[in-house]
């Protein structure tokens, strides 16, 4: 008679010896970083900070109407949030497949253990889990805010029930295709949209529902069409990304393989037609990769330029001038990057048609930029506009092709400066903070221009040029 | 001609030195075979002399006058590698591998589709050009990693572990390129575990331990490997 190990004892042994792993791995870390006396000097900071806002200070009176209005609004938001709620796992499983199943856990199911049930005790650690941190925020925010006990427990319980019903749903849509990902997406907000229309929680019940009719279906086909390699490698990433060990050892966690948004199609399994169509594609996905970095780079610079057209002239200017530098020096460091990721980091580079293929992407996240701008200059209309706005285009182009003529001298390894090139980089960028007071310094657009076409002719390497 | 001159080049990482004072070189379509026991820096070495690995001190040239400080890119032009894992982007297809590597070693587009036609079928991967790497097996990545490396025609060919999961046909097949690469003027650098097979492929050997190089001399003389010791 064959006798089975039960299950949950295999599968606690690999937590356990995570859990060990991860605690000596933080350790060591935090032994490396904070010595003993700056550890006490720092708990006794955050004592003295923590009693003085929350015990002492009355701060929380200050903000007691805030938090009435906050629970009113509450109040009334509840179904909306019923309906919206979906969306967030949507929206992640184009990103994960929502538990980690890593490949210990998958290394465990080719063991004779059921990988549905290891499945089961994942999913289900993730909801005891969540529950115990929606435990612990909701007891500080009912101890130490006026809202409601009952309102904050019926949100945290909706969000966990959320939590639930929509595991099963995130893992299959995160095997699916980005278009089907994408459809489901759009149906939830549809869904949503006539919520919000008819002001209604029947859009809300109905959706929820219907997402437990789904979970009935799916269950009997969990595992079936599941891309396990993509699976395991995304939570082996998430599980093994810790901050404070990338902190110390100051390096970056990179995942093994990087899946593309954009895999899966057919389209894309034609050979290129050219050199454009490869570059064009290399890019693609070397950008689809990292565009969680990206859209949080290109949000925070557009919210700087949204934010900042409400308060005066000279900080929607300064506020530009660092969001093109700031543009400009991250394009240089992603081109960088991208010649020292993956296979290309051990081909030959033709870094001429690489940096011109790779602009054509660069207008496109500038153009994003270049929308609040261009709805400043229309509410500050003036006679200077189409000036100011010239002038930051040329700014930007001049300070883009210096930081990729220094990325291209150093991945080159040429002994070239550039010292000069920068330093006008450094001050066209004051000059744009200094059209906030002075705009008739726009018209200095014509140097950048001159300056630009003379730079195209001295590049530090040019097209068929011996390197 | 000297195909590859490397000289008294030592590599760090964390102050951990893992090559220390390598100097060797090769000439025009000679067969190295780098050797050595597990973590004896056979493949440093290769990622060293390709630029991966920035190298602490010394020199690394190529074809007498490309030197890898001051001509990197054509330095790069001059090399082709085959790694150990294969590189494969799972974006792309075994074909738009090929595609890749063509662009980047400016291979004419005739000659190119001539040589992916000869080593498929040599590799018997014919069915397999519009596949993902990520369907493909381990054996099949590999090949289609060491067909992507013999593409162009570059003075120097670095070539680690080539025959780790491989079959024998593919093996015998890629021991009859190497040779044929060898004749006609590639300078090939190769590790391998297979003994007995690189003593049919090798001219010479380069013996390495904890970094540094313990012996070298024609493959005639090669006996074996020493055990890695923990005294050692």
């Amino acid at each position: 008679m064959i006798r089975r190990a039960p299950v949950w004892k295999a599968y606690s042994l690999v937590r356990k010896g995570r859990f060990r792993k991860k605690m000596k791995m933080n350790k060591m870390a935090f032994d490396l970083m904070v010595d003993k006396t700056t550890a006490i000097y720092s708990l006794v900071v955050a004592a003295y900070m923590f009693s003085s806002i929350f015990i002492f200070g009355d701060i929380l009176n200050e903000f007691h109407d805030y938090f009435i209005f906050m629970e009113e609004n509450a109040r009334s938001g509840f179904w909306l949030l019923l309906t919206a709620l979906p969306i967030r796992y949507i929206m992640k499983s184009f990103r994960e497949p929502g538990l980690k199943f890593s490949s210990s856990e998958y290394q465990l199911s080719l063991l004779p253990y059921s990988r549905g049930k290891i499945w089961l005790l994942t999913v289900a650690e993730k909801w005891i889990r969540q529950c115990a941190v929606y435990l612990i925020m909701g007891g500080l925010v009912i101890l130490l805010t006026p809202i409601s006990a009952s309102l904050i427990l019926s949100y945290l319980g909706l969000i966990l029930v959320y939590d639930i019903i929509m595991s099963v749903p995130q893992w299959k849509l995160f095997q699916e295709k980005f278009l089907i990902k994408a459809g489901y997406l759009l149906l939830v907000i549809l869904i949503n949209f006539v919520g919000a229309l008819t002001a209604s929680p029947l859009a809300g019940l109905l959706l929820i529902s219907g997402i437990i009719f789904i979970n009935i279906i799916l269950i009997p086909h969990l595992f079936k069409g599941v891309n396990w390699s993509k699976v395991t490698e995304i939570s082996d990433f998430h599980i093994w990304n810790m901050l404070l060990i990338s902190k110390a050892s100051n390096t970056k966690f990179k995942r093994q393989k990087k899946y593309s948004i954009f895999q899966n199609s057919s389209r894309r399994k034609k050979p290129f037609q050219s050199e454009k169509d490869m570059q064009h594609r290399l890019w693609q996905l070397y950008l689809g990769k990292n565009y969680e970095l990206l859209f949080q780079f290109a949000g925070t610079l557009l919210l700087v330029l949204v934010v900042l057209q409400f308060f005066s002239n000279l900080l929607f200017h300064i506020g530009l001038a660092v969001a093109v530098y700031a543009y400009a020096s991250v394009s240089a460091t992603f081109f960088i990057d991208r010649m020292q990721a993956d296979i290309i980091q051990v081909l030959p580079w033709d870094l001429q048609q690489y940096k011109k293929h790779y602009f054509k992407w660069i207008i496109y996240g500038g153009c994003i930029l270049l929308v609040p701008v261009i709805i400043y200059l229309g509410i500050n209309l003036t006679v200077w506009a189409p000036f100011q706005f010239v002038f930051y285009c040329t700014s930007f182009l001049y300070i883009y092709h210096v930081k990729l003529e220094r990325a291209i001298v150093l991945l080159g390894k040429r002994n070239i400066t550039l010292n000069i090139k920068e330093g006008l980089g450094t001050i066209f960028a004051f000059l744009i903070g200094l059209t906030g007071i002075y705009p008739f310094i726009s018209v200095s657009f014509i140097i950048i221009l001159i300056l630009l076409m003379r730079s195209e002719n001295s590049s530090p390497l040019k097209p068929g040029e011996p390197v | 001609m000297k195909v590859l001159e490397v000289s008294q080049v030592c590599a760090e990482i964390n102050n951990t030195r893992l090559l220390d004072d390598i100097s060797f070189t090769m000439e025009d379509g000679s067969v190295l075979a780098l050797v050595g026991h597990n973590g004896a820096g056979k493949s440093t070495l290769m990622k060293t002399i390709l630029g991966v690995l920035e190298k602490s001190q010394g020199k690394i040239i190529i074809n007498e006058d490309y030197n890898q400080d001051d001509a990197f890119l054509t330095f790069k032009q001059m090399i082709s590698y085959l790694p150990e894992e294969p590189l494969l982007l799972t974006e792309l297809t075994v074909m738009q591998h090929f595609q890749l590597y063509g662009m980047s070693y400016e291979l004419a587009e005739k000659l190119l589709n001539e040589r992916i036609e000869r080593y498929v079928e040599g590799f018997e991967l014919e069915d397999k050009l519009h596949e993902y790497p990520e369907s493909l097996s381990k054996g099949m990545r590999q090949k289609v990693q060491t067909i992507c490396a013999l593409l162009p025609d570059t003075p120097l060919l670095l070539i680690d572990e080539p025959f780790i999961g491989l079959d024998v046909y593919a093996m015998d097949y890629l021991e009859e390129l190497i040779k044929e690469k060898a004749a006609n003027g590639t300078s090939i650098l190769l590790t391998t575990h297979q003994l007995e097979r690189i003593k049919e492929i090798a001219d010479e050997f380069l013996m390495l331990q904890h970094g540094k190089i313990q012996s070298q001399g024609d493959i005639a003389d090669f006996r074996t490997i020493q055990r890695r010791s923990k005294n050692d």
